[in-house]
């Protein structure tokens, strides 16, 4: 045989095996899949690949050759296989459709061994042996082929093995399904279901004639709502069950990996529901034993599913209790077992632990009746003591043999006198005098018994204690003894005392109102708290700050004498001032007193200061005869006897002072001037001294009168009226003005005012009543005056009135006539001025054509006399018109330096001419309020006139300053002639020429004149100063400063060009 | 099979499965920015691919030039894109992609390497290679690859920085899908399409392929995470107010728990809330029709987790709670500002997807409503969780009484 013969016959063989076994599933799968049409094909196919693989064996080993025609088959069986798988995933080609993703993971997932043998053959079988067919040679294609076709082989094997398997679960439930998703629901999630629903089912059946079809409906209904995802439309149409079927293809939705644990949890919350339902229509034990019987049955039908095990384990707590431990394990049982002996071990570890607890309680209690602070004494029932604690030894001063075997009422008596005796002796044990056992006979038929007696020590002291008894009984009840514990409350009855003192002294203070006496009783109760027997009691003299004794006793008058008295710096005041408690022995303290008290016998001393308002006002001194020191009980006693002597001092002191405040009120009330009443209850409970006087009622009269009945009925109502506004809390005014009718009938005018106030606790008001009658009087005599008054002004008035009419007629008038001499004075110039014209322009060309000298000199003589005349008529007119108010001046801001400039320019000829410098000094920074014009004339007139009467070279100077008082003043300087006296006073009159000699025929004598009426007019005034004659004038004018803000505005537009 | 058809129908078959997702996508919801972006690179993805197997498909390197040309202006856009993608995916993370001009800036890139590339390319950087003719990477190119790397590492950092820090367990599982798929394309397209090439070495350009495999990942999230499927189902309502102050004072951004095994104090609660000026969405697993008869909810949305389809009724697949519940719940919180989300069927959601996923999916709700001030009421019977279950709730939970 060919090598490669028998190497394609050894893979054809494995080739066959493995073929046959795939039939061999295939038909297994046919089988339990009873009629899958895809199973079918697969059969189909696997029998043509081993009839294939039969076809590779035979060919080698019995013809010694290769038949390719095997490989028709071959391709004919994998066809069957593909269209196999296909159909077989018909699920898988649906689901493609509308979720392919999803669909392909799935798919591959379930199948990945039949499908990965499928895409073998197809991908690398099928083309390889398409090769070696056609190359139609041996080789190495050929083997690969067959290999791969065995590898191929094994991959659907074990698919179908899986398959197989599953299917075999699944063949369980006896459900025929085409559908390969389905089959991985597994065994026994359905069988559970199953189970379950059989179970409920049946106890439905039972359940529903009690709870009857509609409620088991409903709820079922509501439980599929409930609970949608497994049993969603579980509920059958024809009878009240579940629909196993639908709950079972419901299972593919529930969580895959925790399925089981889910569906048995559902069900046993469903069970737990219907067998509550039944418990409610019958009883719980009828619902377990009917729901338990139904059990039974269907455990002998799946007797064999262990399903019951998982069922039984999740049933809800109460059912089939019994049947879950018959279901148990061994392993289950044994496991309990251990369980329980293990709680067993647990419990008697923990008696053991309680054992040894007890014994330490034992020891503790032991400890503790030897340690407590109080007695402990148990009598036998005869009634002798029997034990004893050390407490006890040590409060009677016995020993321990001493005591036991004592009858108790050796170290018992009850107190004198004290309000426990009537209690004992509602007890009974008061009864036989304590003696024998009475008390404690009486004392077993009480349970226990709780009172105050007093113990005898073994030096007979007694000892205030709180006496306890109960009975000792043993576990049948009878008495074995008794059990007394008693407490020392020596203490509590001294704390009892003292504030039983503490209370007396109290009430006593409250009912004195003498110092004196409030002291003595304050003094008493500290001697009594402090069991000490004598002393003082001092005060602090406010003013000289020394401390004096008020109040004493148990002194002798020697010591009285000694210490009576302390200066503020004594030591013992000072001592006392510190303010500190001092508890000391008196011999201590006595060598700074230099022997007061040293043979009088004292022991122990205590002195306190007692405050006020943090403040020491005195101290309590108390000695004692008998005590070596004062004990610490007796300490806090007397500080705080301290404490209440303070505020029993301050107030009877406040009381001293209301005393003196109420006299002194009672006084001030008695002696106003004014009548003051209180009513209370609209009747008068109190009226002074001056309102009896006004009204003529005695207080006998007044009391509990209401204020109305002494009221004038035409007041009445405001005074009600004003009574009403002020309860309602309206504001009302201070006072009320009405009239009271005095006892004789006559009334009295007067001002009322009121308050309220509260008298003897209760609301009150308190009215004050001025006379008035004397002002009423004069207001009317002001009132008569007045009206003579008013009649003088009316008569005033009309006068007034005739002055005003006058005053205007003669006004018109004036202004009448000024108009008329404006006119004159303007019709004069005009008629002065007209003639003059020709004059003064034609006389000069005359002159001028004149040959003859002495006509010409003439001539100039009439040239200069017609100016001399118009420049007078000029001036004259010039000065009337200044004189008229009808002339208006332009008042402006202007710069004064500007002014002085073009001034200056405009007779620069004549400075020239007559060899004047001149000086500006005037600030550019000074503006004044004037008329530009009229200011120009000023000062071209001054400055020609001083020109005038200056030598050639004279010197002319100009200077301003702002004053104060919102004025400038502008002086003109020159170094003139000067001026006289007499000059300087008529310099200024019309007309008036200082020297005549200087002046021009055409100066008219009124430059001037003008000039101190331009500056009148303008608010200000000029004149002129002279040292002397020959030494220089100087004119003097001011004018009114602009104001700031203008100033400004003028700066930029002077500065902006 | 001429080597060049190889690469000429892995870019076709890139385009199409591109497209349909894109379109699919684009089509699910319009209105998401997430959806937007995400149809914005696909079809920059389209253009790179046509021109890609366009350029496969040229008989001269001059016509290979337009169709480079084409190619690399899908591809430089489709970067940006992709980018602009990792950042609002799964859920706007920068305040700056509201400003249009910083959204402007992030394309600015793209546009001005499509100006400089167009302006150096020419025919001769286009060269016939046994796939047909290819673009050759001369030194003058380097740019886009450095470009290329810088902003696919960024986009990783994006997509990195959204998994370290996911607002809910399901985001994380998305960026995952998309995680692995980002990676797997950037290596393709860099590696053989620059890198490898630049070292010369030639093989054959998965840049196309890639891309199918990114749109197969795109496909499997959509799938399993319902990424870009997000649509609200219902509307916020309020319902009239009722007179009186409220019975049960329920804290914002609290969480409460009622155990019952009837429902019905739970509803009461809501109720109670919903009639005092709160809005409430309602997650119930019974019929919503009786729900609304028995409690007189008029505008309150009810969502139904049922198995059921139905036309009338808001319905979640109970298979897809964990992915469709948490989007809806927070669409419904965001939008108004004082709601509580009732739910009473987490026992249910337990039983199809377990315990695990359950209590996931209840955190990333509780975590979500404490965010936007809204209030949980869960409504839960006691006896179908288990006692270490319930414990969860107890540390989580407020108990209503």
């Amino acid at each position: 045989m060919e090598p490669y013969n028998l190497v394609i016959g050894i893979i054809g063989t494995i080739n066959f095996i493995l073929a046959i076994w795939l039939v061999y599933f295939a038909f297994k799968n046919v089988i339990e899949l009873k009629g899958a049409t895809a199973q079918n094909l697969m059969l189909v196919g696997a029998l043509f690949f081993a009839i294939s693989s039969f076809i590779s064996v035979i060919g080698p080993f019995v013809f010694d050759t290769i038949f390719n025609e095997r490989y028709t088959i071959f391709i004919a069986g994998f066809i069957l296989i593909l269209m196999g798988e296909a159909y077989s995933s018909k699920a898988f080609l649906k689901v493609v459709g509308k979720n392919p993703w999803l669909a392909m993971t799935r798919a591959f997932s379930h199948k990945k061994y039949r499908v990965g043998g499928v895409l073998l053959l197809l991908f690398f079988t099928i083309p390889l042996l398409t090769y070696s067919t056609l190359v139609g040679q041996k080789s190495i294609y050929g083997v690969a082929t067959l290999f791969l076709t065995s590898l191929s082989f094994v991959l659907l094997l074990i698919g179908e093995r899986q398959l197989y398997v599953t299917a075999n679960v699944f063949s369980d439930t006896g459900t025929i399904v085409e559908d390969i998703q389905e089959l991985k629901l597994l065994r026994d999630d359905i069988a559970c279901v199953r189970v379950y629903s059989d179970i409920i089912n049946r106890f439905l059946y039972f359940a529903k004639p009690i709870l009857g079809t509609k409620v088991v409906n409903d709820t079922l209904i509501r439980w599929s709502e409930e609970h949608p995802v497994l049993f969603e439309n579980c509920l059958t149409a024809s009878d009240s069950k579940i629909d196993t079927n639908v709950v079972i293809k419901n299972l593919d939705r529930v969580y895959e990996k925790g399925r089981l644990p889910i569906i048995l949890k559902e069900f046993s919350i469903l069970v737990s529901r219907f067998v509550n339902l039944y418990s409610g229509a019958t009883s719980s034990e009828h619902a377990i034993g009917i729901f338990t019987e139904n059990f039974k049955v269907v455990k002998k039908l799946y007797s064999e599913s262990p399903i019951l095990f998982d069922i039984l384990r999740t049933m809800p707590e109460g059912i089939l209790e019994e049947a879950k431990l018959a279901l148990l394990s061994r392993e289950e049982l044994e496991t309990k077992v251990k369980q329980r002996t293990a709680e067993l071990e647990t419990t008697l570890d923990e008696l053991k632990i309680k054992s040894i607890e007890l014994r330490r309680e034992k020891a503790f209690t032991e400890n503790i009746v030897t340690s407590m602070a109080d007695t402990l004494i148990v009598v036998g029932t005869d009634g002798n003591i029997i034990n004893v604690n050390k407490a006890t030894l040590n409060l009677l001063n016995y020993s321990e043999n001493e005591l036991i075997g004592q009858p108790m009422v050796t170290i018992v008596s009850l107190p004198e006198s004290d309000e426990s005796n009537e209690s004992v002796k509602e007890k009974g044990i008061k009864e036989g005098a304590i003696d024998g056992l009475t008390w404690l006979e009486k004392l077993i038929k009480k349970s226990s018994l709780n009172i105050e007696v007093n113990y005898k020590t073994k030096y007979g002291k007694k000892i205030p204690v709180n006496f306890s008894c109960s009975i000792m009984r043993d576990d049948d009840g009878t008495v074995q003894g008794f059990v007394c514990v008693a407490r020392d409350i020596t203490d509590r009855k001294r704390v009892e005392n003292l504030i039983h003192t503490q209370r007396d002294l109290g009430l006593s203070l409250s009912a004195t109102y003498e110092l004196d006496e409030g002291l003595h009783l304050c003094f008493e109760a500290a001697l009594k708290v402090s069991d000490m027997d004598s002393g003082g009691f001092y005060l602090v003299n406010d003013s000289s700050g020394a401390l004096d004794l008020v109040f004493h006793k148990g002194l002798s008058p020697e010591i009285v004498r000694g210490v009576s008295h302390f200066d503020s710096n004594s030591y013992y005041t000072r001592l006392v001032m510190r303010g500190k408690p001092i508890y000391t022995k008196h011999q201590e303290l006595d060598v700074q007193f230099r022997g007061v008290g040293q043979n009088e016998g004292f022991l122990a001393i205590a002195i306190i200061p007692v405050y006020f308002e943090d403040r020491v006002i005195g101290c309590l001194s108390i000695v004692s005869h008998t005590l070596n020191e004062v004990p610490l009980f007796a300490q806090d006693a007397l500080e705080m006897i301290a404490a209440q002597i303070g505020s029993a001092i301050a107030r009877l002191r406040a009381e001293d002072a209301l005393r003196e405040s109420e006299e002194r009120y009672s006084t001030i009330v008695e002696s106003a001037n004014d009548g003051i009443i209180i009513v209370k209850n609209q009747g008068i409970v109190f009226a002074n001294k001056k309102h009896f006087e006004l009204t003529g009622y005695m207080a006998e009269d007044l009391k509990g009168l209401n204020l109305v009945k002494i009221t004038n009925p035409k007041h009445i109502h405001k005074l009600l009226n004003r009574y009403r506004r002020r309860m309602a809390g309206e504001k009302v005014s201070d006072s009320l003005e009405i009239e009271l009718i005095h006892k004789d009938g006559h009334t009295i005018p007067v001002e009322l005012s009121s308050a309220r106030i509260e008298y003897q606790g209760n609301p009150a008001d308190v009215v004050f009543t001025h006379d008035i009658t004397d002002r009423k009087r004069a207001e009317e005599e002001i009132k008569r005056k007045n009206e003579e008054l008013l009649k003088i002004g009316d008569e005033l008035r009309e006068l007034n009135i005739h002055l005003e009419q006058k005053v205007e007629e003669r006004t018109n008038e004036i202004e009448k006539i000024l108009k008329h001499k404006d006119e004159f004075i303007n019709q004069l110039g005009h008629d002065l001025k007209t003639p003059l014209t020709p004059l003064t322009s034609l006389l000069p060309i005359i002159e001028e054509k004149e040959t003859d000298e002495k006509s010409r000199e003439l001539l100039e003589i009439c040239v200069h006399n017609v100016e001399y005349i118009k420049n007078l008529v000029v001036s004259t007119l010039q000065l009337a018109r200044l004189n008229s108010p009808n002339t208006v001046f332009d008042l402006r801001d202007i710069r004064l330096s500007d002014v002085v400039d073009s001034v200056f320019c405009d007779i620069q000829t004549i400075f020239e001419e007559n060899s004047v410098n001149i000086t500006n000094k005037v600030s550019k920074e000074i503006i004044v309020l004037a008329d530009e014009l009229r200011l120009k004339e000023v000062l071209n007139n001054l400055m020609t006139n001083a020109i005038k009467f200056m030598e050639s070279g004279g010197k002319l100077t100009l200077d301003a300053k702002e004053n104060d008082d919102g004025f400038a003043t502008i002086s003109v300087t020159d170094t003139g002639i000067g001026l006289g006296e007499e000059e300087k006073a008529r310099l200024f009159e019309e007309f008036y020429k200082a020297d005549r000699s200087r002046h021009e025929l055409a100066s008219s004598g009124l430059g001037l004149a003008i000039c101190k009426r331009i500056v009148e007019r303008h608010g200000g005034k000029i004149w002129a100063e002279s040292p002397g004659k020959g030494k220089g004038t100087t004119f003097y004018l001011t004018l009114k400063l602009a104001k700031k803000g203008c100033y400004d505005n003028l700066e930029e537009l002077i500065v902006a060009p | 099979m001429n080597s060049a058809l190889y690469l000429v129908t892995a870019s076709i078959i890139s385009a199409i499965l591109s497209s349909c997702i894109g379109i699919f996508v684009l089509y699910k919801n319009p209105k998401n920015i997430q959806n937007r972006v995400f149809a914005l690179f696909v079809f920059f993805l389209i253009v790179d691919s046509i021109g890609e197997a366009l350029l496969g498909l040229s008989n001269s390197s001059e016509e290979g030039l337009i169709w480079v040309r084409l190619g690399f202006f899908g591809f430089f856009f489709m970067v940006s894109a992709f980018f602009h993608l990792s950042l609002v995916f799964p859920r706007e993370r920068m305040k700056i992609l509201k400003n249009k001009f910083a959204l402007f800036m992030l394309y600015l890139a793209s546009i001005l390497l499509v100006c400089i590339f167009n302006l150096m390319l020419s025919a001769e950087d286009i060269q016939l290679t046994k796939w047909g003719y290819r673009f050759a990477f001369g030194s003058n190119y380097y740019y886009i690859v450095v470009w290329s790397i810088v902003i696919a590492v960024f986009t990783i950092l994006n997509f990195i920085f959204s998994y370290i820090h996911p607002k809910t367990t399901l985001e994380r599982k998305q960026i995952r899908h998309i995680f692995y798929g980002t990676v797997i394309m950037i290596i393709f397209i860099t590696g053989t399409h620059a890198i490898l090439p630049i070292f010369g070495i030639e093989v054959f350009p998965l840049g196309t392929v890639s891309f199918s495999i990114f749109a197969l990942f795109i496909a499997s999230a959509i799938q399993r995470y319902n990424i870009f499927l997000f649509r609200p189902l219902v509307e916020p309502g309020f319902e009239e107010k009722k007179e009186g102050p409220k019975i049960y004072e329920l804290k914002p951004s609290s969480s409460y728990i009622v155990r019952e095994q009837s429902g019905e104090q739970g509803y009461e609660i809501f109720t109670d809330q919903i009639t005092h000026d709160v809005s409430g969405l309602c997650v119930t697993k019974f019929p919503p029709h009786k729900i609304r008869a028995k409690y007189c909810f008029e505008k309150t949305p009810l969502i139904w987790f049922t198995f059921k389809q139905s036309n009338k009724e808001t319905t979640i697949d109970p298979k897809k709670t964990d992915v469709e519940l948490i989007p809806q719940i927070e669409d419904f919180v965001k939008r108004i500002r004082q709601t509580v989300v009732y739910i009473d069927c987490f026992d249910q959601i337990m039983v199809v997807k377990g315990f695990g996923t359950t209590l996931r999916l209840i955190r990333d709700i509780r975590k979500i409503c404490k965010e936007h001030n809204s209030t949980l009421l869960l409504s839960i019977d006691p006896n179908a969780f288990e006692k270490r279950h319930q414990s969860f709730f107890e540390r989580d939970f407020l108990e209503v009484s």
